[in-house]
């Protein structure tokens, strides 16, 4: 895009030939990328959270620097994919609503017992409408007053009941 | 509510044999509910004398960390929550993880962790404020520092505000409720003077009877004349007095809410958005005040005379009174029905055209960056957009009514047949005369008036306790930084200290740590470093926007938390590099730092400023006006007019922030020479990038990494080879002569 300046607008591509992501005893993630000579712990930020969850995957130090760029997970093998999946869930925790048992509304805030697949959880959204992104046609993340995360995989999917209580909103 | 009573007990019983266990003693605990995998699950975090523990209410297996092995611990945020991780044994791990909403304990904890493994907190020393977002009975959501829910703790917490804003006028409320009374008891006579003048005169039995007492039909006709007369007098009476009393309401609650929002902090009122403040001072204010004014006593003036033709129609014939109150039920469930179904679409029609007044309010904002991207015709079609959704909803909000009220209507009109037909075979058998089916017709309309009502009162009252929660969530809220009662009025001389100061705008994440440096009386001190070390942050907190998390910040010996705001605010004076001038004339943005300012002072202070030339230029000189936010004003005018506007404060305490970075070498020359003759004789803190400015500094703290990296003079610091002030000397210096060379 800009001739000569590829130093600032290029990022360092990681992948399977010249990056190694490893856990450690304690279950953290490091990197080791000698063509930088970078061995330390690794922090992994999404560009794109709420559009692609396994491209464009900035990894940082403890500095939040940026050492270099995942451009698709699959540029990796399957042993390092499972580890940078296994981060990612971590660090973008969104429980699945699998169903909503009760969506009521008072105080200009809503409240919901939903079913996920980490269990039951009830949480409380401010101004609703605006608090559910759409990620994609069908795909929604609804954030709570405390800024956690839920993710609805696909609303038409959902039962019957779920979907008229979340209808009005949508 | 067994469940979380069960996890107390189970919690109380982890503590029992933990201490039994370790020999240890527990000063503090806190549930989370994540565990390390991610899943759900009840947790707790101990914090003993001895180590910290984890465990989980089933599995109850806790394991110990010893406070001897902790050399260290982080707090990380992701993405729905946020993690304590510990260096134990030199190795990094993660010691436990939390919802969002469980962060502020945990943040906490890992503060207190950090003091410990820092050597500068005994653990049986600490002190651990368990903190709550929301009540645990009824979800809502409990303003920050809040522990108790006022809805919870107080039922009547609404009402009792509602009170409170009519109290002053109780005495014209309490006559236009008078006046509610007498209307209603007036059209309940009404009613029964017709049956009567039917039964006796029109339908008499003996017409020559009638014709003889003529009179008598002239004084029925006169007092139903009368009558309504009276009837038409009260209603404009109390019109009057309710458009009286609504008009006092609403500027005093709006006097009360925007007074209110000056004496929160900047983080308080950051904590809403523009439009949120804007909405609730004048939106939520008239419409609590319509309520108090029309709504309530509306809906009061109605039960009145439902209860009244009730009592009324009971007492003439408990059969008919049956007969015709039959269809109520059905009403009622029937719009409860739509109520229930359409309240979410009405709070819906509210955000869809909140949605197109932000499109409206973003695009007059940026018009500039439209024109020049020329993107008009996607601003069209996004407002297009916007106001097409807006119709969607509020045409399906009023097809449901528009449905359902024919029906409504027509369950209703079902009593009055009803009546009809008995009302009917009773004339016919003599029981029932056409008077007192008049009568009955009469009340029966009165009675169905208060029902078709019932259709928008729930939306009136839901409205209103809307508003009411949201215009005092505003009132009662504790102000972040408030002055303390026995706040001094300090004589500023401009010492300022600063020491070992940590502070974060999110108590998770500081922004500067231990920062301490000294000014004195007269003294420049400069700061520099990259962007977001916390340049900003430091000034910010001399002028009190924000408390310090620790540690102090003194003006002439004495800690700014105990000098009034007012006292500060009035003797420091603040040049930025985004210049905020009112929309107004140059002469009303001058003398909004000194209202009392005389023409001579306000020219001798754009003088000095280097801007009383240009101003003179301008056609209508002073009294130019300068538009929204000075837009008419190119950058650097504006820089000069502010400049001029600090001249006039006549601070003590002087604070520049970047005021020169935007702009061109010549303007910059202008400024600096105004700025350098405003700082003569005054404490002045001032954040720079072009180094050049800090010449004159007295001192120069460089800040890096959120704290203090260098101090000194400029010579000194420069001196310092490999130091970051030598380097972004040197920076500067490469910068200036590639410019030379092009």
């Amino acid at each position: 895009m800009i001739e000569g300046l590829e130093n600032i607008t290029e990022a360092f591509s990681l992948n399977a030939d010249n990056a190694r992501f490893s856990l450690s005893r304690t279950g953290l993630l490091y990197l080791s990328v000698p063509a930088l000579s970078f061995e330390g712990r690794a922090f992994l930020s999404l560009a794109f959270p709420f559009e692609t969850c396994e491209e464009y995957i900035c990894v940082q130090n403890e500095e939040k620097e940026e050492i270099g760029m995942i451009r698709r997970l699959e540029d990796f093998d399957e042993k390092s994919i499972e580890i940078l999946r296994g981060e990612l869930n971590k660090k973008y925790f969104a429980p699945k609503i699998l169903k909503i048992l009760k969506l009521s509304e008072r105080y200009g805030s809503t409240y919901w017992d939903c079913e996920t697949d980490k269990g039951f959880l009830s949480f409380t959204v401010k101004d609703t409408h605006r608090s559910l992104i759409r990620a994609g046609a069908d795909r929604i993340f609804v954030v709570d007053h405390d800024g956690c995360r839920y993710e609805i995989e696909s609303v038409e999917k959902m039962d019957k009941k779920s979907h008229s209580k979340i209808a009005l909103y949508l | 509510m067994e469940s979380k009573q069960n996890f107390e007990s189970a919690v109380s019983s982890l503590i029992s044999e933990i201490e039994d266990g370790c020999g240890d003693r527990i000063v503090f605990s806190f549930p989370i509910n994540l565990d390390r995998d991610g899943s759900v699950r009840e947790r707790a975090v101990f914090f003993g004398e001895k180590a910290i523990y984890t465990a989980s209410r089933t599995e109850r297996n806790w394991k110990s960390y010893e406070f001897s092995r902790i050399s260290d611990a982080a707090y990380r945020f992701f993405s729905g929550g946020a993690v304590c991780e510990i260096l134990y044994d030199g190795e990094w791990m993660e010691f436990c993880r939390a919802f969002s909403s469980e962060k502020e304990n945990l943040s906490q904890f890992v503060r207190i962790l950090k003091e410990v493994s820092d050597g500068v907190l005994q653990p049986k020393d600490a002190v651990f404020r368990y903190r709550v977002t929301q009540c645990p009975k009824c979800r809502r959501i409990l303003r920050r520092g809040v522990t108790r829910c006022p809805a919870c703790s107080d039922k009547s917490h609404s009402i009792r505000h509602l009170y409170e804003l009519v109290r002053p006028q109780t005495g014209w409320i309490l006559l236009s409720m008078l006046l509610f009374f007498a209307t209603s008891a007036l059209n309940l006579v009404l009613p029964v003077i017709q049956g009567n003048f039917v039964d006796k005169y029109l339908n008499s039995a003996d017409p020559a009877a009638v014709l003889q007492s003529f009179s008598g039909v002239v004084w029925v006709v006169v007092s139903m004349a009368l009558i309504r007369i009276l009837l038409t007098g009260c209603t404009v009476l109390r019109n009057l007095i309710l458009s009286f009393v609504s008009n006092k309401t609403v500027v005093g609650l709006r006097h009360r809410l925007y007074q209110k929002i000056q004496t929160l902090s900047v983080a308080g009122i950051s904590r809403h958005t523009a439009g949120d403040l804007i909405n609730r001072v004048s939106g939520d204010t008239a419409l609590i005040s319509q309520f108090l004014t029309s709504q309530f006593p509306s809906i009061l003036e109605q039960a009145f005379l439902f209860l009244g033709v009730g009592v009324l129609l009971f007492a003439y014939s408990p059969f008919f009174a049956f007969l015709i109150l039959l269809p109520t039920p059905f009403v009622a469930l029937m719009f409860r029905f739509i109520w229930r179904r359409n309240h979410r679409l009405y709070s819906r029609q509210w955000v869809e055209n909140s949605n197109a007044n932000t499109v409206l309010h973003d695009v007059f904002q940026g018009v500039r960056v439209v024109k020049v991207f020329g993107t008009e015709k996607n601003e069209i079609e996004k407002y297009s957009e916007a106001i097409k959704k807006q119709r969607d909803i509020s045409y399906r909000n009023e097809k449901a009514w528009a449905k359902v009220m024919p029906y409504a209507e027509y369950v209703i009109q079902i009593g009055h047949y009803i009546l009809l037909y008995y009302a009917g075979t009773a004339i016919l058998g003599g029981s029932m005369t056409i008077g007192q089916l008049t009568m009955f017709s009469s009340f029966v309309n009165l009675l169905y008036g208060p029902l078709r009502s019932m259709a928008s009162y729930p939306r009136m009252i839901q409205q209103a306790m809307t508003a009411v929660t949201k215009v005092f969530d505003v009132i009662d809220e504790e102000p972040d930084v408030a002055d303390k009662k026995d706040a001094l009025d300090l004589k500023i001389r401009g010492q300022i200290d600063v020491e070992k100061v940590w502070f974060g705008y999110d108590e998770n994440d500081n922004v500067i740590e231990n920062v301490s440096v000294s000014v004195s009386p007269g003294e420049m001190l400069g700061i520099v470093g990259k962007s977001g070390v916390g340049k900003s942050t430091l000034i910010n907190l001399v002028m009190r926007l924000y408390d310090v998390d620790r540690g102090r910040i003194c003006i002439d010996g004495v800690d700014i938390r105990d000098i009034s705001q007012h006292s500060l605010h009035s003797q420091i004076g603040v040049v930025l590099q985004e210049t905020f001038l009112f929309s107004g004339t140059i002469y009303e943005n001058l003398a909004y730092a000194k209202p009392d300012a005389t023409y001579d002072e306000v020219i001798r202070a754009a003088r000095l400023a280097n801007a009383h030339s240009f101003i003179m230029k301008l056609p209508d000189g002073y009294d130019t006006f300068v538009g929204e936010k000075g837009y008419t004003l190119s950058g650097g005018e504006r820089q000069r007019v502010a400049i001029a506007r600090a001249v006039l404060h006549d601070p003590k305490i002087l604070i520049l922030d970047e005021a020169t970075s935007a702009l061109d070498t010549e303007t910059e020359k202008q400024i600096q020479d105004a700025l350098q003759r405003l700082c003569k004789n005054r404490t002045t803190i001032a954040i720079a990038h072009r180094l050049s400015t800090l010449r004159n500094a007295t001192k120069i703290l460089v800040l890096d990494r959120k704290t203090v990296a260098e101090v000194g003079t400029h010579e000194e610091l420069v001196e310092k080879e490999g130091g970051i002030y030598h380097g972004l000397v040197l920076a500067q210096r490469e910068m200036a002569t590639i410019r030379k060379k092009q």
